[in-house]
């Protein structure tokens, strides 16, 4: 595809500037290289941002940038997005789930009975 | 107790090698066959993570139940269809995952909680426990709010 454009002439510079400092052999190779760039990060911005809002899981946000779950998961963390942002409702559950398990565990308490003085022989029914 | 697991918190596992986690306790933790097919399709990454699955007596047959969640992928529903059908905890990594269990009922927790419920159980000590929210907290996987407050639910 081909496109003309008109570039201010501070982002002509600029576009200079970056030519020698990336090695690159023209502008229009530079531009190239920038756009595909800046395409690429406004895209997972794009996509991060649809992940915060509940929109997509992270299987579904690791598809649309045509990367594995790993990466998915590394691109979040560069965005410092949170993994927690229900932590509350998480140790709620931890909380309950811990005390179900003490309920479970614990053995069941013995009711100490005091003997009635009938099921006692008759020399402890004296001493009672 | 029982853990259905999630690929995204065994991805986090074996990023931290954490993957011993999943073999405390007796069959602590399952996952959906999906799971590890997922797994697999990651080109060789993950073998470490395959190698534990399959050494667990509990890994493959007992899962895959269709699910029907809208806007949710197949994997995301069977891990929430195996978690119903055991009563067990949804772990994974992903807040739209945990948010869909939920609201089916499910238990959820992320890495981070799962650290503080596997202490809580004496599974490891107060130390370990300490140490790997540090973890979890350098490798930015909680924030520094998230991780004091897990803290918090620890100490006394």
């Amino acid at each position: 595809m081909r496109q003309t454009f008109t570039l201010p002439s501070k982002l002509a510079a600029d576009v200079e500037t970056l030519k020698q400092d990336l090695g690159l052999k023209n502008s229009e190779a530079t531009i190239r290289h920038l756009l595909q760039s800046a395409i690429a990060r406004e895209k997972k911005h794009v996509v991060v941002r649809l992940y915060q809002k509940r929109q997509k899981t992270m299987r579904q946000c690791a598809e649309l940038l045509n990367v594995d779950l790993e990466e998915m998961i590394d691109i979040l963390r560069e965005f410092n997005v949170s993994f927690n942002d229900d932590l509350s409702q998480q140790l709620e559950t931890v909380n309950r789930l811990a005390r179900e398990m003490r309920a479970k565990s614990a053995l069941p308490a013995r009711r100490k009975k005091f003997p009635s003085k009938r099921s006692l022989s008759p020399a402890l029914r004296i001493a009672v | 107790m029982l853990f259905v697991i999630d690929t995204s918190s065994l991805i986090v596992l074996q990023k931290l090698q954490w993957l011993n986690l999943c073999e405390l306790g007796e069959n602590l933790f399952i996952w959906p066959v999906r799971v590890t097919e997922e797994l697999k399709q990651q080109k060789g990454k993950n073998k470490r993570i395959l190698a534990l699955l399959a050494s667990m007596i509990a890994s493959e047959g007992r899962m895959e139940k269709a699910f029907d969640i809208a806007k949710i992928s197949k994997t995301d529903a069977d891990v929430i269809s195996l978690a119903a059908e055991n009563n067990a905890v949804v772990v994974s990594e992903d807040i739209l995952l945990r948010h869909k269990a939920t609201r089916l009922g499910l238990s959820t927790a992320s890495v981070g909680a799962l650290v503080v419920l596997l202490y809580q159980n004496e599974l490891y000590s107060k130390h370990e426990c300490l140490v790997r929210l540090r973890t979890l907290h350098d490798e930015k996987f909680l924030s520094k709010a998230e991780y004091r407050q897990l803290l918090q639910s620890i100490l006394p």
